[in-house]
């Protein structure tokens, strides 16, 4: 016999918080029976697909790492570079310096 | 956890991050009245809905489409339109109640203490948005069908 659907009973039922009569009625009711597999799968498909992911602060935190990525490679090469260059080179940085010193001298005339 | 349900409330990300922010600054805020009698994840709801309830307010309502639905979803991009779909198709106050359930899995008293509702409203409500679903999600013509 058609009936009104108790739809807060019947949810009641999907959570596990339902009275042994509405366990009963909906063992025996395909009615009811066929509501509850309906709202089930729809819980599930909404579980599944429902949840959605910030893209944006993602983005972010990438774009930030990356240039921390990007400022720590510069200072490597800028300090291996000059370590190297004093190393095979001792003579540059007093040429260098020379040429400064030489330079000020010709200023200051 | 906090930025996943507002974005499901507000349905945009922008806005979510902004709730999340004015909610984050309430908590501060509030951190000293916070005596410990509730689970702290359900006051951060509360602190979320509350401030999510006061922009709503002001807030455009999610975009309408009023097409009937005659089979289920097919493919997972089908799905996420059909959710968007439906989530329009709800109450604010509904879909609050349904994300606190079906996505983050909270009891009806958490429910009813974070949305600062009866029980009794927890289950009116959380069957109504089912309703919504279900009828996108799984229409009863393919029921027929199968």
């Amino acid at each position: 016999m058609p009936h009104e659907l108790d739809k807060i009973a019947l949810g009641a039922h999907i959570d596990g918080r339902g009275t042994p009569e509405t366990a009963s009625h909906v063992a025996s009711c395909e009615e009811c029976r066929g509501y509850v597999e309906r709202v089930k799968k729809a819980s599930a498909l909404f579980r599944q697909h429902g949840k959605k992911t910030p893209p944006t602060e993602k983005k972010k935190s990438s774009s930030r790492f990356e240039w921390l990525v990007i400022t720590a490679t510069a200072a490597f090469i800028v300090l291996a570079s000059g370590i190297t260059l004093k190393k095979f080179m001792p003579g540059l940085f007093s040429q260098i310096q020379g040429a400064i010193s030489g330079a000020a001298a010709d200023l200051t005339k | 956890m906090a930025f996943n349900l507002a974005l499901r409330l507000c349905g945009d990300a922008t806005e979510a991050e902004d709730i999340c922010q004015d909610a984050l600054l309430r908590a501060v805020k509030g951190l000293p009245a916070f005596r410990g009698d509730s689970d702290p994840s359900t006051w951060v709801y509360r602190i979320v809905v509350n401030v999510w309830k006061t922009r709503a307010r002001k807030a455009k309502p999610l975009p309408l489409i009023d097409e009937p639905v005659e089979r289920g979803p097919e493919t997972p991009a089908e799905a996420r339109d059909l959710i968007e779909r439906a989530l329009a198709r709800m109450e604010p106050e509904e879909r609050a109640v349904l994300v606190l359930r079906e996505l983050d899995g909270r009891t009806y008293e958490e429910i009813s203490e974070a949305l600062e509702i009866p029980l009794g409203t927890v289950k009116s409500r959380l069957a109504r948005a089912r309703d919504v679903l279900a009828a996108l999600l799984a229409p009863e013509e393919e029921k027929d069908a199968a």
